[in-house]
């Protein structure tokens, strides 16, 4: 009840209304002062009769007054007590039957949680005169039923019979209040979800005027309430209303923002509208294409990735066939790439990416297509060019700019590129002929010295064809076990007895009979089958090693050769193992050959491997050795058991006395380090006799024997050494 | 063909290429129905946004018809781009729209 007291202060006007109310009140309770008059017999003054007469008739007048409005008015005296009330008060308090002056009307009608506050403030209010006192929402409990009263009281000093007392005008507003509360719960109500809504909600008529809109279509618009207002927004136009649709939203200050949309049919003011909730959904937007951006496009050079390219070039297809036009596709890489990150270090790499990134930019036109694929390997789509020779002058720019040196932290550094070219439509349609096609162009190009882009031609898919059917073929041989092994046997020099062998696979096609190595090692090597082929070996020598020994058969050792492939597995030391464990087979038994090439490229990671090997008991030998970078240090350095000397070394050895000596000194080089040195390709008998002198410890080649299978071996060979 | 009055429309999209199926079906449709009377003009809005702000479009893709009168404008999506035109097309030109 705190605040509902409202006292105001009288003014010269308030006082003439009061005085107005007054004789009003007066009037109205003539009825009062006659009751009163009738019970003093004191009074005896015979003017009485007159004023009597008078009062009824003021009785009558005040009694029209009172029961006409439809206010409550009642007096009580300073206990609280009624003294008079009128018909509306007597319905309202619901005592009609009951005596009204016996009870204080506080206690009885006011909450027991008011009561005392209005009981104080009434007695106060009774100490000040002239005076209204206002409480505009007064709890009352009528027959337990709460009611709100509007209450305006005036303290009566005192009557002419010395009482004073309390005149009081009520109106019941118990419904006003709960309206009032009702309709600000209502507004509250709509202030929280549309004012307060983040989302944008908007009413536009069946013409498409803004009709209504929330504070948040403003944000999202980016527009004034006047600029919204009744302006001309557009009609949706949708196949599925129900669906939501993305939008651009163009906001006043020409920034582009993106809304999800959706659109409802309604009544507007007795007219059909659409309901409009927006969803700003532009960070959303912003963030997935930022993420997006990192999918699609290389961290390094930040061009396109692979997947772009690929997403490109499928719309780029549809769009050339649509419109019918041609459009070439470039592949490039880069010439000698790994030798630059593997000598001058990765951070050089990385910068040399950059900027061939970057010098190639320049040559291109704004609307064709550059992307890295990975690694060295660059893609550009030419968009809307079908001219050989507009797109052999953009391979020549782009060559011209990437074949100038860089200057890379310090260090000039220079490179080439080769450049492979198809057409679309001319050499392909579908995007894995495409790209398999430009790769085939590359490829081509890299291999020619003279110059470095290639456009594509049918030759290179003849080819691609004959190598593909050879790979397939190669697969269908490993499935039936159509390779086998034969063994070449070694000889020592001086004596041209049997010293050892090397297994050298062969494969017998069922339709073309034996095939030569150097035809399918190739294959067996770009297609990554030699790991499984050169572990078919390994087994299969040792496989046979065992029979053999087990025969009693003195075979020294058999070398087999392994190639890089199987050398970079880490595996491969472990094979070797489980493979001797498996035929219980003594590793001195065995010899792998390897080149010296692969040991150039890949030295550390190779040493360790060897040096594995050789721990288990293996002979390591260096095959084909003066065919390469024929280095001394790798004689010094590697755990060579045997040096294997090429076969061209012996090729003039009669005639050439040049040629002895750097036999003889290779050879003796070779001692020098303690190794063993075996001579391939050793045809004649001369020949063997020099290489004698010189100081060879073993040979190989036709003079003592051709490669062979087996069986063959083993009774030209191995018989004999049972009884040796 | 039926000699068709002309229709010019306008097609407000931000970035055109996002928008080639929409465009490609108006002008289909805009060839089929009225040869050549009917004129499609595209406005990209990220390189002509001023075209944008005098023609007072809020939001994206929005066709507007401004051949003939009265001015017409429908906010469409990418499945309703033919919806939109044959809503341009019978659209009374007579019809109570305010500018």
């Amino acid at each position: 009840m705190a605040g509902m007291i409202e006292v105001i202060e009288m003014n010269s006007s308030m006082s003439m209304i009061l005085a107005v109310v007054l004789i009003l009140f007066f009037s109205a309770f003539a009825g009062v002062l006659y009751m009163r008059l009738k019970k003093n017999h004191t009074l005896k003054c015979q003017a009485i009769e007159t004023q009597k007469s008078q009062l009824q008739q003021a009785l009558l007048l005040s009694n029209l007054y009172l029961e006409t409005p439809h206010s409550i008015i009642f007096s009580f005296d300073n206990q609280f007590k009624f003294l008079e009330i009128n018909q509306k008060g007597l319905e309202f308090f619901d005592i009609t039957s009951k005596p009204i002056f016996d009870f204080n009307w506080v206690e009885r009608f006011i909450p027991e949680a008011h009561r005392q506050e209005l009981s104080e403030a009434l007695h106060k209010f009774s100490a000040v005169h002239n005076q209204q006192y206002t409480i505009n929402q007064l709890h009352v409990l009528v027959n337990d039923t709460p009611y709100i009263l509007s209450l305006s009281v005036i303290h009566i000093d005192r009557d002419e019979f010395g009482e004073s007392f309390y005149l009081c005008f009520a109106d019941d507003i118990s419904y006003q209040v709960k309206t009032q509360a009702a309709l600000q719960l209502g507004v509250e109500n709509f202030e929280n979800i549309v004012n307060k809504n983040q989302t944008g909600i908007m009413v536009v008529s069946k013409q498409g005027i803004i009709k209504f809109f929330n504070p948040a279509v403003e944000r999202l618009m980016g527009r004034t309430r006047e600029q919204l207002l009744d302006s001309y927004f557009g009609t949706p136009i949708l196949s599925d209303p129900s669906q939501h649709s993305e939008f651009d939203i163009l906001r006043a200050d020409g920034k582009i923002g993106v809304s999800d949309v959706s659109f409802s049919s309604i009544q507007w003011q007795n007219e059909p509208a659409y309901l409009v909730m927006m969803y700003d959904i532009t960070e959303l937007k912003n963030a997935q294409q930022e993420i997006e951006d990192i999918a699609l496009h290389d961290a390094l050079t930040g061009l396109p990735n692979r997947r772009l390219f690929t997403e490109t070039l499928v719309q780029t297809i549809e769009r050339h066939k649509r419109n019918q036009r041609s459009f070439a596709l470039l592949f490039l890489d880069l010439d000698r790439f790994k030798t630059v990150n593997d000598t001058l270090g990765h951070a050089v790499g990385d910068a040399l990416l950059v900027q061939t990134a970057e010098r190639i930019s320049k040559v291109l036109r704004s609307n064709d297509f550059f992307s890295r694929m990975g690694g060295d390997e660059f893609t550009i789509i030419l968009d809307d060019e079908g001219a050989y020779e507009n797109v052999a002058r953009v391979c020549e720019k782009i060559i011209a700019q990437l074949i100038q040196p860089y200057m890379i932290e310090g260090q000039v550094v220079e490179i080439n590129a080769s450049i492979g070219v198809v057409f679309y439509p001319d050499n392909a349609v579908e995007i894995d002929d495409l790209l398999k096609m430009a790769d085939l162009a590359m490829y081509k190009s890299k291999k020619m010295l003279n110059k470095s882009y290639h456009f594509y031609d049918e030759e290179m898919m003849s080819d691609f064809n004959r190598s593909f059917d050879l790979e397939s073929a190669l697969k269908q041989a490993i499935k039936n076990n159509e390779f086998e092994l034969y063994y070449q046997p070694q000889a020592q020099a001086g004596s041209l007895t049997f010293s050892g062998m090397e297994a050298l696979i062969r494969w017998r096609d069922p339709k073309k009979g034996l095939v030569s190595p150097a035809e399918f090692i190739p294959a067996l090597e770009r297609t990554g089958l030699i790991l499984q082929v050169g572990t078919w070996v390994l087994y299969e020598a040792v496989r046979q090693l065992q029979i053999w020994l087990a025969k009693g058969y003195i075979c020294n050792r058999v070398s087999i050769n392994v190639c890089v492939l199987q050398f970079l597995d880490d595996d491969f030391v472990n094979i070797v193992k489980q493979c001797l464990a498996q035929y219980k087979v003594d590793a001195k038994h065995l010899a792998i050959e390897i080149t010296e090439s692969i040991l150039i490229e890949n030295k550390t990671h190779l040493f360790g491997q060897l040096e594995q090997l050789q721990a288990l008991g293996i002979h390591i030998h260096m095959d084909d050795f003066g065919t390469g970078y024929s280095s001394l240090s790798m004689i010094k350095d590697i755990p060579f058991d045997t040096i294997k000397i090429d076969q061209s070394f012996v090729k003039d050895l009669l005639e050439s006395e040049r040629d002895r000596v750097m036999v003889r000194s290779i050879i003796n080089t070779i001692h020098a380090y303690d190794k063993c040195v075996l001579v391939e390709g050793v045809e004649l008998e001369a020949q063997r006799v020099i290489l004698a002198v010189e100081g060879c410890d073993q040979i190989q080649g036709y003079l003592f024997a051709r490669p062979m299978p087996a069986d063959e071996l083993e009774k030209r060979y191995l018989l004999d050494t049972l009884s040796s | 063909m039926i000699t068709q009055p002309e229709l010019h429309l306008m097609l407000f999209v931000v970035g055109s290429d996002k928008h080639l199926d929409v465009i490609s079906e108006l002008r289909k449709a805009l060839l089929e129905n009225y040869g050549d009377a009917g004129y499609l003009e595209v406005i990209d809005v990220l390189s002509m946004p001023d075209k944008a702000m005098e023609n007072n479009v809020f939001a994206t893709p929005m066709l507007v018809r401004s051949i003939p009168q009265p001015l017409l404008k429908m906010l469409v999506n990418i499945s309703s781009a033919q919806d939109a035109f044959m809503a341009i097309v019978n659209h009374q030109t007579n019809h109570n729209i305010l500018v």
